[in-house]
Parts: structure tokens; sequence; C-alpha cells
């Protein structure tokens, strides 16, 4: 009989220690993108021109920091050192930017063009991120995925107001071949595996990798 | 026959719930319900964030009326992701024992007190001591870890006093087990059974200074000791406040919008207290339930020790783990976004050592 009460105790703890598995990880900010794809003479893809819109709340708190740098330099120039602190951090973490070739990665060359300015109450980074070699896409999808790994900052297209729909001119395409066309996938994250990584991330056995699961995915496809 | 049918009563109802549960896993059920909680917490901070600035345009009692709402359903959801303070929570009252009353009380203090840490975070190092918004972020990694430092402490301290609980019970000896066995209480609470126990100790039982049969005579020192170490579960699970709280407050000061700040991060916290004394209300009603179909029997104190020891080692394991787990962390794991500014980490605590961007950090 005391062997069964214990058991019943046993299983009440055990189901609510059990319960941090499924604590995620959730976002606390957010950064709308838009990206351009560059294609050169030959109709081969070089580069990835991404802007990025950080949130109001996150672009103010920047903003109070940027406000209170010494010195007597202005705005502009903060905003540019800012913007190659921001380079420097992602050039270490390949710029967040994940791109395959049909399945393949695709490397990444060394950033220009990094742009940083404050506009509408949102700080907007923009940078050109070229692929290490141009890409001939005839007949190919090219696919990207942007996201921070740790999911705590959610980062999607920039969408209608309440976010079901990619605006047009979230992933557009400069100088590209005819027929070249673009689309953008939602996330559709598989829950068995969100469930590994919040558990992989509560236990801290291994990198959590929330956020590739709620990525979008953008495809750049050209006729053959 | 009729213990048969308590057996039953309670097996049958277990092996449903634990037939759910893993019914539930199986099928994906709790997988998507956990999907879909994150989405829904990534929609409703943008719908917050969007909610401060509409209130900061145009202040009406419309835009007051949606930052409120969105406040409390953000508090409601935040919590629904159950993370280290709910389990804590809730082993503790599962293995400790206290009514329903208490368990609400604690569980709505903790929420509580986490706005507070919230506001006093802003309050204190912003406005006080005139540190930036994203340093002030940073020093949520310190109460995190101060955090998981008390619940190892709340650990410990139940292990030890159910340790000596059960070192008195042995102490005793059989004298009064053989008594005890005879009797078997049907209430609820360990202190109510051992009042009624007491009529039918035998005289020979004298209840002098040395009595160590696990129950106290004069004012219950079990008592106190009850209430600090509920107090101390609060402290360790409130004291970290939400790092979503503490950036709204930040955002809304600069707007200079404290006020409002403060009020939607209260809000906040009423829901979160809502989630949080469900899920305690939860744990009390499973483990009176628990009890009730299986009423103590031989040495009552004794196998309520032995919860009291397994609830206090899971709570101090966890707290250690974690603890072990914040500490290793560090500069292990790139911060995502803005390096430097390590605003965008959830590992903010590098935000002291590597000199950020933005001049000499304070943090």
């Amino acid at each position: 009989m005391r062997r069964w009460r214990e058991l019943g105790f046993g299983v009440v703890i055990g189901l609510f220690a059990g319960m941090p598995s499924t604590a995620l990880a959730h976002p606390h900010g957010w950064v709308d993108l838009s990206v351009e794809g560059i294609f050169d003479a030959q109709g081969e893809l070089t580069a990835l021109r991404q802007r990025w819109r950080m949130d109001p709340f996150y672009s103010q708190v920047v903003m109070e920091d940027m406000g209170r740098v010494e010195g007597d330099t202005t705005m502009a120039q903060r905003l540019d050192a800012l913007g190659v602190e921001i380079r420097n951090n992602l050039e270490t973490n390949d710029h967040l930017t994940h791109i395959t070739l049909n399945g393949q990665p695709v490397a990444q060359g060394t950033v220009t063009d990094t742009n940083t300015e404050y506009r509408d109450e949102r700080l907007v980074f923009s940078f050109v991120l070229p692929l290490a070699k141009p890409q001939a896409l005839a007949g190919q999808t090219l696919r990207y995925q942007i996201f921070d790994s740790t999911y705590y900052i959610e980062m999607l297209h920039e969408a209608n107001a309440d976010g079901s729909e990619p605006l047009p001119g979230a992933l557009s395409l400069d100088d590209a071949p005819r027929g070249c066309h673009t689309r953008i996938l939602k996330a559709d994250p598989d829950p068995d595996k969100v469930m590994e990584a919040s558990m992989l991330d509560t236990t801290q056995q291994g990198e959590p990798n929330l956020g590739q699961f709620f990525a979008e995915t953008g495809e750049i496809t050209c006729p053959g | 026959m009729s213990g048969l049918k308590a057996m039953a009563g309670f097996l049958v109802p277990l092996v449903l719930l634990i037939a759910i549960g893993i019914a539930g896993y199986s099928l994906g059920w709790w997988q998507n319900v956990a999907v879909q909680i994150v989405l829904w917490q990534g929609k409703l901070y943008h719908t917050l964030v969007e909610a401060v600035s509409a209130l900061n345009r145009t202040p009406s009692a419309t835009t007051w009326g949606v930052l409120l709402g969105v406040s409390f359903g953000y508090g409601v959801f935040h919590a629904a992701g159950p993370g280290h303070g709910k389990v804590v929570l809730s082993t503790y009252l599962a293995s400790q024992g206290g009514a329903w009353r208490r368990a609400l009380g604690l569980s709505v203090l903790a929420a509580l007190l986490q706005g507070v840490m919230a506001i006093a975070i802003i309050g204190v190092l912003v406005f006080g001591l005139g540190w930036l918004t994203r340093q002030a972020m940073g020093s949520i990694d310190q109460a995190e870890l101060a955090s998981f430092v008390i619940v190892s402490l709340v650990g410990l301290w139940l292990c030890i006093r159910s340790l000596r609980r059960l070192w008195r019970s042995r102490h005793i000896g059989a004298a009064s087990t053989t008594v005890i066995s005879a009797f078997t209480p049907v209430t609820p609470g360990p202190r109510s059974s051992h009042s009624s126990l007491r009529p039918v100790l035998p005289s020979r039982h004298a209840h002098d200074a040395h009595c160590g049969c696990g129950h106290d005579h004069h004012i219950d020192p079990r008592e106190a000791g009850d209430w600090r170490v509920a107090l101390l579960t609060v402290l360790s699970i409130g004291v970290r406040p939400c790092s979503g709280a503490v950036l709204l407050l930040g955002a809304a000061a600069l707007l200079d919008q404290f006020g409002k700040g403060v009020v939607a991060v209260l809000t906040m916290s009423l829901g979160t207290a809502l989630t949080v004394s469900s899920l305690a209300l939860l744990s009390v009603l499973a483990r009176d339930w628990v009890k009730r179909h299986l009423k103590p029997a031989a040495g009552g104190g004794r196998w309520q020790a032995w919860i009291g020891l397994t609830g206090g080692a899971l709570i101090l394991v966890l707290g250690l783990s974690l603890t072990l787990a914040q500490w290793q962390r560090g500069p292990a794991i790139a911060p995502p976004l803005l390096g430097g500014s390590t605003l965008g980490a959830p590992t903010a605590q590098q935000s002291g050592h590597v000199p950020g961007p933005f001049g000499p950090g304070r943090g």
C-alpha cells in the first residue's frame, strides 16, 4: 500500500518535473527583412542585398546607446561605427544567412556597402552579402534562410499589417535573366523537432537551434 | 473489499491520465501546442510593442484598453511555457503540503514579484544609477543566476528538513510505530493527523523536551520554517524578471511613458499569476487526490518525510544543474545579432566583459 502511494506521488512529481521540456525560448524582439538578389551581366547571381529593420523597442534602446556615446561625433558617424560593429559581429556567424543551391551550401564572400540609419523610429541596417563566386541559376533554385538560431530575435520578411502575407518587395531581383521568379515560404515547424531542440536547450547539452524551425525560406528560381 | 475499491478508484484515473499523456505525446498534441504557444508569444510581443506605440501617439480609452488586454494576454502565454519557476513551485507544493489558499498566495506573490523586479531594475538602475536600458537588461542574467542559486537553497533546505524528520522518526523507533500502526488516520494534513494521533498514544510516551516523535507540541517551529522556505521559494521564482517586461519598461521610459509601462507590466504580472496559480492549484489538487485515495497507513509522518525529501532533492538537482549551466555558459554562445550590444542575447552575461561599441560598459 505504501509503495503504491509513493509511486503515485512519484508520478505526480514526475509529471511536473518533466515539464521544463516544454519550456521554449521565444522571441523578445524582431527584425523585418527585405532581400534583393543581384545579378551580373552574365545573368549569374552575385549577391544578396539585405535590409534589416529592427523592431521599435530594440531601435529605441540602441538609439539611447547612440545618444550617450562620448565625443564630438555626429549621429551619422556613430551609426556608421555601429554598422561596422554589427558587420564584424555578423561575420562570425555567416550573417545569420544560410544559402543553398539545389541543397548544397553556398559560400559567402565579404560584406560590402553596409549602411546604418534611423528612419521612422526604426534602426535600419543594410548590407550587400556577395556569394563567394557568382552562381548561374539557370534551371535551378537558390534558397536562403535568415534566422537567429536562439530564436531570441524573430527574423521574418517584411509583411502586411497582420503578418499573414509577405510584401511584394520583401524579396526582389535586380537585373535578373528573363523568367526568374521568387517565392517566400512560411515556416512550417516540425513540432517533434521543436520539442527536441527545446529539450537540448533546457539541458544545455547542445546548441539551441530553435530559430531555424521558425525561419522563412526565400527562393529564387530561374528557367533552364 | 473497500480497499480494492479505493485502489481501483485511484489506479483507473491515474492509468487514464498517463494513457492520455502518452497518447498526447505520441500523437504530437503536446508538441503542436508547444509550437502554437511559441507562435502566439511572438505575435503577442508584436502586438504589445504596437500597443505601446499607439498609446504613445494617441492616448485614449481604446488604446489603453488594447495595451492592458495585450499585456494581460502576454503574461498568460508568457507563463504558459513552463519555466523552472513553475517546476519549483509545483514540486514544492506537491511534495511539501499546503492548502490551495497557500498555493494561490505563493503563485500570485511570485508572479507579482517578477513584475516588481522588472520595475525595480529599470527604476533603480536606469533612473537611479543612470545605466543604459541595454545594460539593465544584461543584469537580468545576474538575477537569473541568483534565482538558480536560491532554487538550490530551497531544495537543500527541504532536504535537510525532511532528513531531520526522518531521523527523528527513526530515533523514536519501534515503540511508537507499533501503536500508530494500529490506527489509521484518515485526516488529510500531516499536522492534523498528528493531533488526532496524540490521544491514542500510550501514557508511557512522555512529552518532554527531548521528544522527537515528529510532531511539535508548543508553537510549531516548522510552521515558521515553512513560511520562511515558502517565501524563499517565491523569491527564487520572482527574482528573475521577464526580459520582455524589462524591455517594455525600458522602451516606455525612453518614450517618456514609464508610468504606462509600469501599468502594463503589472497587468502582465496578473496574467502570469493566472497561469502560474492554475498550475499550482492543479498540483495541489493532484496531490490531494493521491492522498485521498491512499490514506496514510503505517508511519504516516515518515512517508510524508520521504515525499518531502524526494521533492527537495528534485528541486536541489534542478537548482544545481541550472546554476552550473548558467555558470558555464558565458562566452561559449555568441550573441546572435548585435554582438557587442548583447541586447539580443539571452546570454547577455558578456556585456560586462566585452567592451561594446557604445563606449565603456557599465553593466
